[in-house]
């Protein structure tokens, strides 16, 4: 393999997992962006979208639908997962933020972080604290002299634009979307002129956890494993990448996304390997506390100075 | 002596011009109302002379009998702005627009924890409490008292702050202000929302206020008070100064009178 | 009727969500919800009747009554007295009664020191565990390398936490409120992830063995529970006399002022990043004093004993407890370290596991519940109470209550 395909190689697997944090980025900058909330429990939102695909994977098998046609069968896995994990969402805002609109910052930070650690154990005593296996589905790929993309790659990175897209269309074009930024802009604003804020609080969360789903179900189907502790992990990284893109901005969060997996994918060919896994969560974190230190507004981030 | 002076002060948000060349100076001894209409950047003018923003152009100098001298605390040539810490420490003490008062603290905590700077106990101090710092805490509860006597709110010193009707509040900012034993008091509109009977009051307090030596520069809608207790008034409009002197030229100048047109000046 | 029918949708919607996780279980907490909505129903509507409103107020009057009345030789002849029966509790409980004691003990100083951070400045600290750790692998490690002795290590390690409060602090004290809280969980695990794989200094996950325990004179070795419980008795009521006096201080005054609001603190003149760093270094040194203590208890540690999780569990006791407020601190400990233990054969009813594993499920809730329905804690720390009985100028500061009275005198004049 020569140097030029070694990058290639790695350009290819750090955009394959950047588009997945990006995914699980969005839903933190879209929930900060509306309530300045950082939203703890949503690497765990993610965790539960992976369960659920492999728990709705498992039922369709056993029907014999993944035998008989693949595509269908993915489509309802992801249906299935983003409807659990929107309603997961959407629960977990009224339970655990709503009430708490008015209260001191620190109380939602503590219940986002209660929320994060009950969600963990609940799906951990519910489904075992092992490691679940993903049936892999697509096998095979495309080679191009010794570069290889896989199947699952394409699927992830095409998905995820797919996704992308979508959701800036939706923003700006849609009534709802238009609503959520003039939410984000001024709330209170917002509510004079008729917004219902509660609501569209609501559709960010619902909107954030079904990318979330998606996200999960693709990243354990890349490695073919998921168990209840990859949430943290996850949701530390995501963060990672919505802070470098810019918290609240939702072209940051994406851009972040990218980078960060293609930092990482870079950075690993440097670690040596027998703590590498380790010290690669270390170098996500280094990243973000850098960012935070020298350019607390991200890459797309305005600078924003409190009104006093 | 010249407690506080701007010269070519000019404060951007992006492409917004909130305060441009600005020059304001503020003598020992005067009441100054500083009016203008909505958004005319004079809350913004108070961030920058307390350090809470860092302004974009200009110079600005104060000289306090806290300080031994006249003091820069911002100047284009070294972008560095003293923290606000330091410049109510240094006799600088303001109010805030929107109340911002230790909401879970009682009326008399708030005017207690005005007093920091002014004393000394330290972590020892507090964990050992040697006579000097009991004496220090106790000389600060009787002195907090009345102050709070002052404002009018003994009464309530045993209230929370967020439980205090708004005029209240708005005179317990007061008094935590004055606890900081300031030279220059700065009030954001101390009189909003408060109703005309609280707004008499105050104007009394602030009278009081200068007769206990402090100065005081006041930004005002409340065109009755601000015109009948200020020595000399400075308008802005649009982050520029346009007009400045006692109030009777200021209500007469044309500009001012466009600057408010359309808006209805309010004789409360 | 329409409560009854929200009863029911909420019961089924939970029923909806965690049907995949629980399979058939859920039809048995739909059943549980049910009925835990059907009582609450009844409570409520009972609680609406005349006669019980009537009880419920009376019972209120007495205890704003009693806590009115509780003035400062009463609370003097209190503490005195839960100070006799703290001395006397080894006495009369066995060895595994006297041991949790004692795990209550290390506890207290811990969350009283996360306490100053999280419940006083308002900072939100979720990598609190790792100055404990620093303080337990300081004393193990001088312990099994020089036998440095215990007296001299927990000093240390209390100054070596608070060291490490401030090399956290500096940089990231300027961060907002939640950004801090990301970061102290990174820092956290990034002491952790060092003890596990430094395998030279800290022999990676295998831990430290063989560490010292305390020695009084060359005879006196520390063995029983009920040495270590007097030493972290002792431990525990210096950190509650030196907490309160913060508390109660032109310090603690600052800090608060500091949690309500940050922006008008440092207009008051408080130079809030030193108060902050304050703050961490000196809620950091018990952990470090805590750490100290349970290396020398435990003469074994590795990096298990720290990992996030007994930083959340720190969280919650002070959460729980009552932000702030030291004896809610407290209670909160002891709370939550004899629960678990009670509990301990306690299965739960339809996950089919024991109590000890669905520990942190229990606490996650616990958090969520508390800030919502009861966010000032257990008890309520002392400032909320003060509100009870205004103009009661004796409890303007704990001393002499007369000099208020002169201040209330001479203001009157004015
Ligand atoms: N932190 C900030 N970021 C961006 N723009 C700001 C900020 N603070 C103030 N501005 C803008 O600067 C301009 C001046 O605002 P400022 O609050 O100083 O006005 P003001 O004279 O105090 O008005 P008012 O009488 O309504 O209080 C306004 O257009 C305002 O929107
Ligand atoms: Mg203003």
């Amino acid at each position: 393999m020569s140097f030029l395909e070694y990058i290639i190689q790695q350009l290819i697997n750090g955009l394959t997992i950047g588009a997945v944090y990006a995914l699980i980025a969005l839903g933190y900058t879209m929930v900060y962006g509306i309530i300045e909330l950082i939203n703890f429990a949503h690497g765990e939102i993610y965790m539960i979208g992976a369960y659920i695909g492999i728990i709705t994977l498992g039922v369709l098998s056993a029907q014999g639908l993944t035998q008989s046609s693949l595509a269908l069968a993915m489509g309802i896995v992801l249906v299935v997962s983003m409807v659990y994990c929107a309603a997961y969402g959407f629960t977990m805002e009224r339970i655990a933020y709503r009430p708490l609109r008015q209260a001191p910052r620190l109380s939602p930070l503590i219940t986002a972080l209660g929320m994060s650690i009950f969600l963990q154990n609940y799906v951990m005593l519910t489904q075992g604290a092992r490691d679940k296996f993903f049936p892999p589905l697509f096998t095979g790929g495309i080679n191009i002299d010794e570069v290889r993309i896989s199947y699952i790659q394409v699927f992830i990175m095409g998905i995820s634009v797919l996704l992308m897209i979508a959701l800036q269309l939706f923003i700006k074009n849609t009534r709802l979307g238009k609503a959520m930024r003039a939410t984000a802009q001024d709330k209170k604003m917002a509510s004079l002129v008729g917004i219902n804020i509660d609501r569209v609080i609501s559709i960010t969360f619902i909107i954030g956890s079904s990318l979330a789903a998606v996200a999960g179900i693709m990243v354990g189907m890349y490695y073919g494993l998921v168990n209840f502790y990859i949430g943290y992990v996850a949701g530390l990284k995501a963060f990672t990448a919505a802070v470098l893109g810019g918290i609240g901005n939702i072209a940051g969060a994406m851009l972040g996304g990218f980078l960060l997996g293609l930092l990482e994918a870079f950075a690993a060919g440097f670690i040596p390997p027998p703590h590498g896994a380790q010290y690669k969560d270390v170098f996500a974190f280094t990243i973000l506390v850098l960012v935070l230190i020298f350019r607390p507004s991200g890459l797309l981030g305005e600078q924003v100075a409190e009104k006093i | 002596m010249r407690l506080l002076e701007t010269r070519k002060l000019a404060k951007y948000f992006g492409g917004l011009k909130a305060i441009e060349n600005l020059d304001f100076y503020i003598d020992e001894g005067e009441i100054v109302g500083l009016i203008g209409p909505n958004g005319a950047g004079k809350t913004t003018f108070f961030n920058c002379v307390t350090g809470m923003y860092p302004p974009t152009k200009g110079e600005i100098v104060i000289h306090t009998k806290y300080t031994s001298g006249p003091i820069q605390i911002y100047s284009s040539s070294s972008r560095k702005m003293v923290k606000p810490n330091q410049i109510t420490k240094w006799g600088l003490a303001r109010t805030f627009q929107n109340i911002r008062l230790f909401a879970d603290m009682t009326a008399l905590e708030n005017v207690m924890t005005g007093a920091h700077c002014r004393l000394h106990s330290g972590v020892l101090g507090a964990i050992f409490r040697p006579p000097k710092v009991l004496k220090e805490e106790r000389d600060l509860a009787s002195k907090s008292m009345d102050l709070l006597h002052f404002v009018g709110l003994r009464d309530k010193a045993w209230m929370l702050a967020k439980n205090l009707p708004y005029g209240d509040q708005r005179r317990l900012e007061i008094a935590r202000a004055l606890s900081t034993e300031p030279h220059l008091l700065l009030l954001d509109e101390p009189a909003a929302g408060m109703n005309p009977q609280e707004t008499k009051m105050l104007m009394s307090l602030i009278d009081k206020i200068r007769a206990r030596d402090i100065t005081v520069l006041l930004i005002e809608h409340h065109m009755k008070l601000v015109m009948g207790i200020s020595d000399r008034i400075v308008v802005l409009d649009h982050g520029e100064k346009i007009s400045e002197g006692s109030p009777k030229e200021v209500q007469k100048d044309p500009k001012v009178i466009e600057a408010y047109l359309g808006k209805e000046i309010s004789h409360g | 009727m329409k409560k009854i029918l929200r009863v029911m949708v909420i019961s089924l919607w939970f029923g909806f969500l965690t049907f995949p996780f629980m399979g058939n279980h859920a039809g048995l907490l739909i059943v549980l919800l049910l009925a835990g909505g059907g009582l609450w129903l009844v409570i409520t509507t009972l609680r609406n009747t005349k006669t019980v409103k009537q009880w419920l107020e009376r019972a209120s009057f007495y205890q704003q009554g009693f806590q009115r009345n509780l003035n400062r030789r009463d609370r003097r002849i209190v503490l005195g007295i839960l100070l006799v029966l703290a001395l006397l509790f080894p006495l009369f409980n066995n060895r595994y009664v006297v041991d949790v004691a004692v795990m209550c003990g290390i506890y207290i100083c811990l969350a009283l020191g996360l306490n100053i951070v999280v419940g006083l400045a308002g900072l939100l600290d979720l990598g609190y565990v790792a100055f404990y750790a620093v303080g337990a692998y300081l004393y193990g490690l001088l312990s099994i390398n020089y036998h440095t002795s215990f007296w001299l290590a927990l000093p240390l390690g209390a100054l070596m936490a608070a060291t490490f409060g401030v090399l956290l602090g500096a940089p990231t004290l300027r961060l907002r409120g939640d950004y801090l809280a990301i970061v102290t969980l990174g820092f956290g695990e990034m002491i952790r992830i060092i003890l596990n794989n430094w395998d030279r200094v800290t022999r990676g996950p295998n831990g430290l063995i063989g560490i010292e325990a305390p020695s009084l004179g060359k005879k006196f070795v520390f063995s029983q529970p009920i040495h270590y419980y007097y030493l972290i008795l002792l431990i525990a009521i210096i950190t509650i006399f030196v907490v309160n006096r913060l508390n109660h201080s032109r310090i603690g005054r600052a800090w608060i002022a500091i949690r309500e609001d940050e922006v008008a603190a440092e207009a008051m003149g408080i130079n809030t990043t030193r108060m902050k760093l304050l703050a961490f270094a000196l809620g950091a040194m018990w952990a470090g004093l805590g750490g100290v203590f349970f290396a020398s208890k435990m003469t074994f540690i590795s990096p298990e004993s720290f990992t996030f999780f007994e930083s959340v569990i720190i969280l919650c006791m002070v959460v729980l407890g009552g932000m702030g407020s030291i004896p809610g601190v407290i209670l909160g400990a002891i709370v939550l370290v004899v629960l678990p233990e009670m509990l301990r054969d306690f299965y739960l009813p339809f996950m089919q596991v024991d109590f000890s594993r669905a520990r942190m499920l229990i606490f996650g809730m616990l958090m969520v519940l508390v800030m919502i329905f009861r966010p000032q804690g257990l008890i309520p720390s002392a400032r909320r109470k003060l509100e009870l009985h205004p103009k009661k100028d004796e409890d303007i500061l704990e001393q002499k209550p007369e000099f208020v009275y002169e201040v209330a005198s001479k203001s009157q004049e004015l």
